[in-house]
């Protein structure tokens, strides 16, 4: 049998696997949604985003304007396109800052034990001493409101937790034969985390990438709603939502369709990442 | 009548056939055993007469308890016949105990299930229990947790809830294979000891012959799923009728092929000379001493070039803890280890890697020692890294088909992957990974205790060969007192953290001077002394 055949029947297997899978394919079909709709956005929206017409104000979903517009006459479905970018920028950011600190971390820390391990970890401990949502809402007030401070803030939140989620698979590695016989072998820790570890752990940390993208979804909402985030005339769905609030009686698909989006977009994610943790395990392979 | 009567049971889970077309009697107060190597169905019989078969498993033939059909029993009426009926004592007695419910607790509970007995005369019951399992002897008492148990006590506790409800059938499922040797004649004593008190009988599932020879009335042999042979000890082991049982027992007495032992001028290649080490405890208050768990108390061994050195002793005594340090893993606390006469620990990062090359090692685990993400030629070059620019591309490739050529694997195997090959190949790929840089010494660790016995016989013979054909020193490490006899020289008997004893393998087994080094011996199980006795008491 030749390399790639096996490799093939590996890679066949895990398609297979994910195609059977349904909270893998809805999660996939609705965050493919939300990338695709956030892509679209910078080339159409079926109005200018940003375009005030007082006499189209506060209409019901219509032929023209599928989603209805709000109190400034903005099309609701051009926003819900633009929110989409927004949100996903806001959270690939801050869950990249997460992964590009948190990773290195959390493998430096398995790597060496001892003090670095204490450091960094009782660092992370104070990190998650401080409810994530005020500090966020702190840093945006002390540095000033936008998207780029809002992703800083909630990409400083990613930092501990992928240094944890990291370090605790790294460490179990550690333990494990194969590692030692790397050491047997006179690798050093840096290799034997580069060749080892990390491929080993790279799957956990993408499951948890998809939770934490979710978290950012949301906390970039929550942001935006009390002002801290996106900035106006930038649409964005928590913003959407705050002015949707006075306007609840006399138009509730104001507040239904950015709500709406947000629930869909943390659920697909959260989904997708149930579905990934499946699907990247070999073990149920074995069980099967 | 039969107590336990299995008539042409069939089991496959999914597609895979599992069981096919056993049958098997069992009468009262009897010990049965089942041999076989793993996956031969010895388990999964005795989970179809629980009826704790996985998901998705089809059965047909029938199997009675007491003329009570249990394969028409719905699930309810199993969870009465579960414990009354039948007791189960399991392999691995951490795993069945819950660790946060004391061991009284655990115990009360499989009395209160079964027996209609109020508050008073349940915890009579659990000490009654405790006393007839030995724990009251040892002074474990009912609010003991599993934690702060050995594992011996743990598998007494395990009986002890498993005769909890007298049972009319105990089965114990590999039950001593987790323990150590003298534990575990212990513990098959008390097996012995409280069927007969209780009037149970046994089946007894193990993959160690002499266990069964000398426990066993009746021996079923299994393979693939179904009964090769059945018979008495003697008659099974002395004229054995299948070729399996046949086989097994050349196995299990199998020697791999002599090595002539070194000369006695050959040089020291490993000199650990009062190594020592120790762990930190938790304190026992808060400002308490501190404390430590010394694993190494000033432990001297060395190994000639081309010798083979055996390290053996029980498990927590500081075997592989000696390993990790004369690998230069592990920096110990007080000692030297001098390879080649300098000495490891006072060597710069380069100096250390120069000599890796020379020592290597095999680890117990065949499935955890390989990263299942690289294909078998990467794992067994891994080393070769340490060889630097020497070793060119060309060089590095036809030093690994090399490697794999002399453990008896094929060149396409490079491209496989570890999980696609058996235990007794993947011992094959770490001893290939072992040699692959051309040591003077390889350190293997316990490397055949996870393997069935015909593939232990083939990879101590292999180690055997590598040895006469590269001149290789070994020191090897085991609690098997039997292999470290067929494979070794000189001998080291450890006991928590010292050598007690050191010699040549032949004068330490035949004439052992240490009461620990007798203890070790008596207990281990030995086929032919199981039967020689057997063979007397007929006499008698």
């Amino acid at each position: 049998m030749s390399e790639t055949a096996i490799d093939g029947v590996n890679r066949r297997s895990m398609v297979a696997r994910a195609l059977r899978h349904p909270s893998f394919l809805i999660g996939a079909a609705i965050t493919l949604t939300l990338l695709a709709a956030a892509l679209v956005s910078f080339v159409w929206t079926p109005f200018p985003v940003a375009e005030v017409v007082i006499r189209d104000r506060l209409q019901p979903p219509n032929p023209v304007h599928w989603l209805g517009t709000d109190a400034f006459g903005r099309d609701i479905f051009s926003m819900l396109l633009v929110g989409a970018r927004n949100s996903l920028g806001v959270a690939v950011v801050a869950v990249a800052i997460g992964i590009g600190i948190g990773v290195p971390l959390g493998l430096a820390a398995a790597a060496e034990g001892g003090l670095l391990d204490s450091i960094l970890m009782r660092g992370s401990d104070l990190v998650f001493a401080f409810p994530a949502l005020v500090t966020a809402v702190m840093i945006t007030a002390i540095f000033g409101p936008g998207a780029i401070n809002a992703m800083i803030a909630i990409g400083i939140f990613n930092v501990p937790v992928f240094a944890r989620v990291t370090r605790g698979a790294a460490r179990a590695l550690w333990g494990r034969e194969f590692v030692l016989a790397a050491r047997v072998a006179g690798k050093t820790r840096a290799r034997i985390t580069v060749e080892h570890v990390l491929p080993n752990v790279a799957s956990l940390i993408i499951v948890q990438s998809t939770i934490q993208f979710a978290l950012a979804i949301l906390a970039e909402a929550g942001l935006s709603y009390v002002g801290l985030g996106t900035q106006p005339p930038m649409p964005s769905w928590g913003k959407m939502l705050a002015d949707a609030q006075t306007m609840m009686a006399i138009a509730p698909w104001l507040a239904i369709v950015p709500g709406l989006a947000i629930v869909a977009s943390v659920l697909g994610l959260n989904l997708l990442g149930d579905g990934l943790r499946d699907v990247l395990d070999p073990r149920l392979d074995r069980t099967r | 009548m039969a107590l336990l009567d299995i008539d042409r049971l069939s089991l496959s889970i999914g597609a895979q056939p599992i069981l096919d077309d056993v049958s098997l009697t069992v009468r009262a107060g009897e010990t049965v055993g089942i041999v076989g190597e793993s996956g031969s169905g010895k388990s999964m019989t005795a989970l179809s007469v629980m009826r704790l078969l996985p998901a998705g498993a089809r059965t047909s033939g029938s199997i009675r308890l007491d003329g009570e059909d249990l394969m028409t029993r719905s699930e309810r009426a199993m969870c009465g016949i579960r414990g009354r009926k039948i007791g189960l004592v399991f392999q691995e007695p951490m795993t069945a105990l819950n660790p946060v419910r004391t061991v009284g607790d655990q115990i009360a509970e499989a009395v209160r299930l079964h027996l209609p007995l109020g508050r008073a005369a349940v915890d009579a019951r659990v000490a009654t229990l405790l006393k007839r399992v030995g724990l009251a002897d040892q002074g474990v008492g009912p609010d003991r947790y599993p934690h702060q148990l050995s594992g011996g006590q743990r598998q007494r506790v395990v009986i002890a809830i498993a005769i909890a409800a007298d049972p009319k059938l105990l089965i114990a499922d590999e039950p001593t294979t987790a323990l150590d040797v003298t534990v575990q004649a212990q513990i098959l004593a008390l097996l012995r000891d409280v069927a007969a008190a209780e009037g149970a009988a046994l089946v007894l599932i193990t993959h160690d012959l002499a266990v069964v020879a000398d426990m066993a009335d009746r021996i079923a042999v299994m393979k693939d799923g179904r009964i090769v042979e059945e018979a008495a000890p003697l008659a099974l082991f002395r004229a054995p009728k299948s070729a399996e049982t046949r086989r097994l027992i050349a196995a299990t007495t199998a020697t791999p092929r002599p090595v002539p032992a070194p000369k006695a001028d050959a040089p020291l290649l490993v000199e650990a000379e009062r190594v020592a080490r120790a762990y930190p405890l938790p304190r026992a208050r808060l400002f308490g001493p501190r404390r430590e768990a010394r694993v190494l108390d000033a432990v001297s061994v060395s190994v000639r070039a081309g010798e083979s050195a055996g390290l053996v002793g029980e498990s927590g005594s500081g075997k592989s803890t000696l390993a990790r340090t004369i690998l230069a893993l592990d920096r110990p606390d007080g000692g030297t280890v001098r390879f080649r006469g300098s000495d490891l620990f006072a060597m710069t990062a380069s100096e250390l890697r120069s000599v890796r090359p020379e020592i290597q090692a095999v680890f117990q685990d065949p499935y955890g020692s390989f990263d299942p993400r690289h294909t078998v030629g990467r794992i067994v070059g891994e080393p070769l890294h340490l060889l630097g620019s020497a070793c060119a591309p060309d060089e590095r490739r036809r030093r690994i088909v090399d490697a794999l050529d002399h453990v008896g694997l094929a060149e396409a195997d490079a491209a496989r992957y570890p999980h696609q090959f058996s235990g007794g190949q993947r011992q094959r790929i770490a001893i290939a990974r072992a040699i692959v840089t051309r040591p003077a010494l390889v350190v293997a660790d316990e490397p055949v205790s996870a393997l069935d016995v015909s593939l232990q016989a083939q990879v101590l013979d292999l180690l055997a060969r590598l040895r006469l054909e590269m001149n290789l020193a070994l020191l090897f490490i085991s609690h098997d007192l039997s292999v470290v006899r067929a494979v070794t020289d000189r001998v080291y008997v450890m006991q928590s953290g010292s050598i007690v004893e050191s010699g040549a393998t032949n004068a330490v087994f035949s004439r052992p001077a240490h009461a620990y080094t007798r203890a070790l011996l008596d207990a281990a199980p030995s086929l032919e002394r199981a039967l020689t006795r057997r063979e007397a008491a007929t006499v008698d």
